[in-house]
């Protein structure tokens, strides 16, 4: 276990899920490794270690913890992870440069694109995209109210929160 | 790229709310001169700087222009109206500039000549480092490193902390070259000033000038605690380069003294 070479960008806690199965698992994206880390929540051990694709991001769980995403930005993708069986289901394009993202109570998955000074909007079922809205420069984190009405963007370089 | 899929592209549906002080809901204008060479790379950091300003300005009602003039040009040239005049020029006409507009901030992006920082110059403001401020650098990193070969240079293209390597990512991809000490120079004149409209508005140059001066905490990608000192130079973080690596930062971690920017170049004003 050499947590020295994980380069832990985000982790997802899965505890008591609505509907799915609890795993009680912890994952991390390895933003330079290219990989996805999956860790007991007990025991604090690596379980596995698994490739999940270019420039591994923004990580994320479907409101029924029945998928996990990933944001692996040099594909432009997010890839769809069964948290129980880690098998790939499949991935949707996700704008330019997809960076961080938050999924929405209704399912919908908000995304920051980094490098087009953009966020979007996906249904991460159909792959389709259902808005693109400008924003500032190097946007970064996005949040959801508890209540689903607002989206929070934040761009980097120009300061600035951007509520949607 | 997403020529298959319908694009709901909504900035009738959008509504975006900016949360910083002093918002105005009219139009605000600031206007830039460049004076020097089209093909320097200063003028390339000064169009990506205006590139974002313009970017950040329309969330905000604030549009930036850019006059570009050559140095043969500056007598005859209505200067009025701007709100910084950004150079690249020689030292006598940097010196002629600064003194022919007194209140306005007049940016030198180009010389690092040590005794135009010592002439403390009211209205100079100098983002490129001086020649002191590198061999004080090279000195510390001397220090622990004997047989070190490295240079002092202001920035470089590997540089990626501070969101650096975001900056240097989008200035490559629009200008196709990698950013240089001249390049960040012009971008962070640009940069420090339409912050400063945005946060408070200021369009008129000898208040610009006063906020620069005084007021002023720059980012620029090297670290969140950049200002002016009294001669006019801009303190910030320097590189120690060798074989085109970056080798080491200064101030050096255990050499520098004082333990800060101001191990970097000189403080006082001449006599």
């Amino acid at each position: 276990m050499k947590f020295a070479n994980i380069l832990i960008l985000s982790a997802v806690f899965i505890f008591n899920s609505v509907s799915a199965e609890p795993t009680g698992r912890i994952f991390v994206t390895n933003e330079r490794d290219d990989t996805l880390t999956v860790i007991n929540g007990s025991t604090l051990d690596v379980e596995t270690t698994i490739e999940i694709g270019e420039r591994p991001r923004g990580i994320g769980l479907s409101p029924d913890g029945s998928e996990l995403y990933v944001a692996v930005s040099e594909e432009n993708k997010i890839r769809v992870v069964d948290p129980v069986s880690l098998k790939i289901l499949r991935d949707f394009e996700a704008g330019s440069d997809p960076e961080t993202f938050a999924v929405h109570p209704n399912g919908n998955v908000y995304v920051s694109n980094e490098d087009e000074a953009k966020a979007s909007a996906f249904n991460p079922k159909t792959g389709e995209m259902l808005v693109e809205i400008q924003v500032g420069l190097e946007p970064e984190g996005v949040a959801i109210s508890p209540d689903g009405k607002r989206v929070i963007v934040t761009s980097e370089s120009t300061n600035m929160l951007h509520v949607i | 790229m997403f020529k298959n899929i319908i694009l709901k592209i909504t900035y009738f549906f959008m509504i975006t709310f900016i949360y910083l002080a002093n918002v105005s809901a009219n139009t605000i204008e600031a206007n830039f001169v460049y004076v020097g060479d089209e093909g320097n790379s200063a003028l390339l950091g000064v169009k990506q700087g205006l590139k974002e300003a313009n970017l950040q300005g329309q969330f905000l009602n604030q549009k930036y222009n850019l006059d570009v003039i050559s140095s043969a040009k500056v007598t005859e040239h209505d200067f009025s109206g701007y709100i910084a005049i950004l150079t690249a020029v020689d030292i006598n006409t940097y010196k002629a500039l600064t003194s022919t507009h007194p209140g306005m901030p007049v940016f030198n992006l180009s010389i690092n000549d040590d005794d135009l920082r010592a002439e403390c110059i009211n209205n100079a403001l100098h983002t490129i480092p001086s020649l002191r401020m590198k061999s004080d650098a090279e000195k510390q990193w001397k220090k622990k490193e004997a047989d070190s070969a490295a240079h002092a240079q202001a920035w470089h293209h590997d540089f990626k902390k501070f969101a650096a390597r975001d900056l240097n990512k989008r200035f490559k991809k629009n200008h196709k070259i990698e950013m240089d000490d001249y390049a960040w120079a012009g971008w962070a004149a640009v940069k420090m000033t339409s912050d400063t409209v945005a946060r408070t508005n200021i369009v008129n140059a000898s208040e610009m000038l006063n906020y620069l001066k005084q007021d002023l905490v720059f980012d620029g990608q090297k670290g969140s605690n950049m200002n002016f000192r009294e001669t006019g130079q801009l303190r910030q973080l320097m590189l120690l380069i060798e074989n085109n690596k970056i080798v080491a930062e200064a101030p050096v971690r255990g050499v520098a003294k004082p333990p800060t920017l101001d191990s970097l170049g000189t403080l006082s004003c001449e006599k």
